[in-house]
């Protein structure tokens, strides 16, 4: 059974920059709070326990950590954004939902602490933090979309030693529609190596045009945890470690427009 | 032992049977066989199975089968499954009119992968008319199955879990603890069942013995928030039965059981922390995680009498996924301590699994053998007895948390505190309704040296009343104590058990000198019914999880876990000299002629992050509880003669259950 929003396969080809979790870094990492009525609720910090605060007052957590960036949450506008994110089809565009209305309070300072401000290099790290998108969504996020079929699916192949993991992400009018792990069994036996015939077969199954990219595992998770990496993968184009199939010169120059002219 | 003898390997590795194409799935059974799976779970999606055009389940069952491969499969609606809406039909779970409500009127929302929604309510007659119609159909699957192709379903057991009930909570002052918020469903569909229920119930002639005010008075507003406990009790109850006939039915010989399932991130608790978790760009809290599988381990679960063994699942969609290696493994070798060691234990999904290295599978398998052997167990110490499982409780439960740690159990099953051989002490919670025959079965229960612990201001039928004082009458004046204080109590001495009543306070704020009469009445029970305190770790960080061995092997040991990052070097006091030796040794039973200078009073610990220090020790040892448990066993045995002497009477029919015609009273 193909699930229609295989989200196990999605994150694990588009959300791999938890593996850069614990790195040790030297400036700590932001408190994230959702308080009520100035009551801290909830929190969450890498790699700390703020336990000892839940059920104090802002005031008293912004008086203790002048020098630590803090980000709270309302609680009730936290709920009523989870309960509007519902009717989003699938978990992708929830969580982008849900980011986008958290995006105010985080260039902001809370209501709940009086007096903080936030300077212009933190907010815009924090904002970097949360709006921070797999490169190669945020590309078919971009003017692409206005060149490329208002539908098509990306098919990826994702090689690892002598296994591989497949993901066909659909996009529509520029947005994710759906993400599965295509079914290869209608092409018949020995062929899970064309990867032409592959990308065909797909593009017949689906009735739109597909753009296969076959690619190995530790490339994609080098790629995947930096915000710009198409310098790279322009370069593994070119060197034939990454693959296109078909092979088609616009997105190779898309590829390379976005490599070496930065759009 | 609240009947937690389970045989059943502690690890369950989940297989999402719909995940993987038939044509593969010879292959992939053969692979995970290969790693040494030879056991799997998988969860029955709703959806997945009525849309199963393609004879899934069939095919799975049948692979499995001839690979001999054990599988357990679990049918109910559950949270974290790998399907949209976690399996719920996509137009029933869109539908509004289907929603639970919390206290305030909000939805109960599920933030894990893959979907967000709201929880539908199981009083809804949309929701449950196409349920039990899935139920059905479901059961006759597995019916037609048993007769046609029985060699299916050779190595195959149905696992029963509790569903949506414990999930049916508001999330105010979670802060505190997990199960602080107002639980229950006030939909609407919910409350035209409670008050259909509760007119049944009241109309019992032991509430309104004819009178008809009497009646009413138990359902004034005063009583509002304790019969919508007892009522979701009962629901829940009726719900996990009502299942269970049907199936017995329609399915009559294959094997099952009944267990408790809690998933951590899927609970509605972990939204808020799973929503700054996404915003901050990470994902996975373990210090929330391990305080949730605190949480839920204290709760016990009954159906149709059993005790029902707690799970835990990490599912690959949540934090738990992303964290760290040793993360993982800590909260895995944690769950399997306190759910294993309760005759419950852990799902991880078989990916998971495998991806563990082979040397930490095999301490973890060895170490599941013992559980699942019995050699190891968490001793029950003390029991709470409340009107609902998942509703908040008072100041008492707090402090004896504080004091008893993982041996305090919560339950509202009078069933399992029946079956129960080892515990010295059961406090009731002032919410609790107790009928003549509820006290007549704790009275029972206080046999042998134990401690029953009750509020003056009891909520009593006047039979139940009536059944007290004659008890109280028949007390030796001299076997009576009145303790005055902020807190005063009354010590009487019934028959050979402790019979202690309380005066509930007229202020309930908890601070300052009535908080501090709070604790130094629980110190007084815990004296009372020879509840000690035997260990005191110095460090708040660490945590304890006291095992014991097998009945009748003295020793206990203790594992002493480090959740925190870094190395702690923390100090154990003891309250005598006892030896301490490694596990292994102590498990093999053996125990080096010590000499008395070198038993300690104290030892220090170097445990490393995430790590888990076990310890065999000799010494500490429960003698009250030792010697409660007993004299239960030695009137156990006195009772099975009496037993069997009324077993050849002709027409001798054991009492009818007042529990059980509450239950047929909830329709």
């Amino acid at each position: 059974m193909e699930l229609t929003y295989d989200w196990k396969a999605f994150q694990n080809a588009f959300h791999l920059d938890y593996k850069n979790k614990g790195t040790l870094n030297a400036v700590p990492a932001p408190i994230y709070f959702v308080a009520e009525d100035g009551i801290i609720q909830e929190f969450f910090c890498e790699n700390e326990d703020f336990s000892e605060w839940l059920g104090r007052t802002c005031d008293e957590v912004s008086a203790h950590f002048k020098n630590r960036e803090i980000i709270v949450f309302d609680r009730n506008e936290v709920d009523q954004w989870m309960k509007d994110s519902i009717p989003q089809n699938h978990y992708h565009a929830q969580m982008n939902y849900l980011k986008e209305q958290a995006l105010p309070s985080v260039v902001t300072p809370s209501p709940f602490l009086p007096g903080s401000k936030r300077s212009k290099k933190s907010r815009h790290e924090l904002v970097h933090q949360l709006s921070k998108t797999h490169f190669l969504l945020e590309a078919l996020h971009s003017w692409w979309n206005r060149i490329l079929p208002s539908s098509f699916g990306i098919w990826i192949r994702i090689l690892d030693q002598d296994q591989y993991q497949d993901l066909l992400v659909v996009i529509r009018r520029g947005q994710v529609q759906s993400y599965m792990k295509p079914s290869l069994l209608g092409l018949g036996p020995g062929k899970e190596h064309h990867f032409d015939q592959i990308a065909q077969y797909l593009s017949e199954r689906h009735a739109l045009p597909v753009q296969g990219l076959v690619v190995n595992r530790d490339q994609w998770e080098d790629w995947s945890m930096q915000t710009d990496p198409w310098k790279w993968v322009a370069q593994a184009l070119r060197a034939g470690t990454l693959g296109l199939h078909p092979f088609r010169w616009g997105v190779a120059t898309l590829i390379a427009n976005k490599a070496y002219l930065g759009f | 032992m609240m009947g937690e003898n389970s045989n059943h390997f502690p690890i369950q590795c989940v297989f999402h049977y719909w995940e993987t194409p038939v044509q593969e799935l010879s292959d992939r059974l053969d692979a995970l066989s290969q790693e040494g799976v030879h056991s799997l779970s998988t969860f029955i999606p709703w959806q997945v199975f009525e849309s199963d055009l393609s004879q899934r389940l069939t095919k799975f069952l049948q692979a499995t089968a001839l690979r001999n491969i054990q599988v357990q499969l679990l049918p109910m609606p559950e949270l974290g499954l790998h399907y949209p809406y976690s399996g719920f039909p996509r137009d029933l779970i869109s539908n509004p009119e289907v929603y639970a409500k919390n206290y305030q009127g909000h939805e109960t929302l599920v933030s894990l992968p893959p979907n967000v929604f709201a929880l539908p309510s199981l009083f809804s007659e949309a929701f449950s008319k196409r349920f039990y119609n899935y139920q059905n159909k479901f059961f006759m699957y597995l019916g037609d199955l048993e007769k046609n192709q029985p060699e299916y379903l050779d190595h195959v057991e149905i696992q029963w879990t509790g569903s949506l009930w414990k999930y049916y909570r508001a999330p105010r002052s979670h802060h505190r603890k997990l199960f602080s918020g107002f639980a229950g469903d006030r939909s609407r569909a919910a409350s035209i069942v409670y008050r259909k229920t509760m007119d049944r119930i009241f109309q019992d002639p032991e509430f309104s013995d004819g009178n008809r005010t009497q009646a009413n008075q138990w359902k004034t507003q005063s009583f509002e928030t304790v019969n919508r406990q007892w009522f979701y009790q009962l629901s829940e109850e009726r719900f996990r039965n009502k299942g269970m006939d049907h199936f017995r039915r329609l399915a009559p010989a294959l094997p099952h059981r009944s267990i408790e399932l809690y998933i951590p991130e899927a609970d509605p608790v972990s939204n808020h922390s799973n929503f700054l978790q996404m915003v901050s760009g990470s994902f996975g809290d373990v210090k929330r995680i391990s305080t949730l599988l605190n949480e839920y381990i204290s709760r016990a679960t009954s159906v149709d009498e059993s005790h029902c063994p707690p799970f835990v699942y990490f599912p690959e969609l949540g934090g738990f996924q992303k964290l760290k290696i040793n993360e993982k493994q800590f909260l895995l070798m944690k769950a399997l301590l306190l759910f294993g060691g309760r005759g419950g234990g852990v799902f991880i999904d078989v990916d998971q699994w495998i991806q563990f290295s082979q040397g930490f599978r095999k301490k973890v398998e060895s170490l599941g053998n013992q559980l699942a052997q019995r050699k190891l167990r968490l001793k029950n110490r003390a029991i709470y007895l409340t009107t609902h499982t998942w509703s908040p409780t008072g100041i008492l439960w707090d402090e004896l948390e504080k004091k008893i740690g993982k041996g305090l159990r919560l339950t509202s099953s009078f069933d399992l505190l029946e079956q129960d051989q080892e515990t010295s002490l059961c406090v009731i919670d002032p919410s609790l309704i107790l009928t003549r025959e509820r006290l007549e079965k704790l009275l029972n229960w206080m046999r042998c040296g134990r401690a029953l612990v009750l509020s003056q201001s009891a909520l009593m039928t006047a039979d139940a009343k009536k059944l007290l004082d004659q008890k109280l009458n028949q007390v030796d004046p001299e076997m009576t104590a009145f303790i005055e204080g902020d807190l005063p109590y009354h010590v009487h001495g019934v028959e050979d058990g402790t019979l202690i009543q309380f005066s509930l306070p007229q202020v309930m704020e908890l601070q300052g000198e009535l908080l501090v009469a709070w604790r130094g009445f629980v110190n007084q029970v815990l004296n009372l019914s020879g509840l000690k305190e035997h260990w005191k770790i110095a460090d708040a960080r660490i945590e304890v999880i006291p095992m014991s061995r097998a009945e009748g092997s003295k020793g206990l040991s203790l594992f002493v876990l480090n959740p925190s990052e870094r190395q702690i070097t923390a100090d154990l006091f003891f309250d005598k000299k006892v030896e301490v030796l490694d596990f292994q040794s102590w498990m093999n039973g053996q125990r080096p002629s010590i000499n008395e200078e070198d038993r300690l009073l104290e030892c220090t610990l170097d445990i490393p992050p995430k790590g888990i220090l076990p310890l065999g020790t000799y010494g500490i040892d429960w003698v009250f509880e030792r010697k409660v448990e007993k004299a239960l066993k030695e009137n156990q045995g006195r009772e099975k003669e009496k037993a069997s002497l009324f077993e050849p009477l002709p027409g001798y029919q054991p009492e009818l259950n007042f529990e059980k015609n509450r239950q047929t009273g909830v329709e």
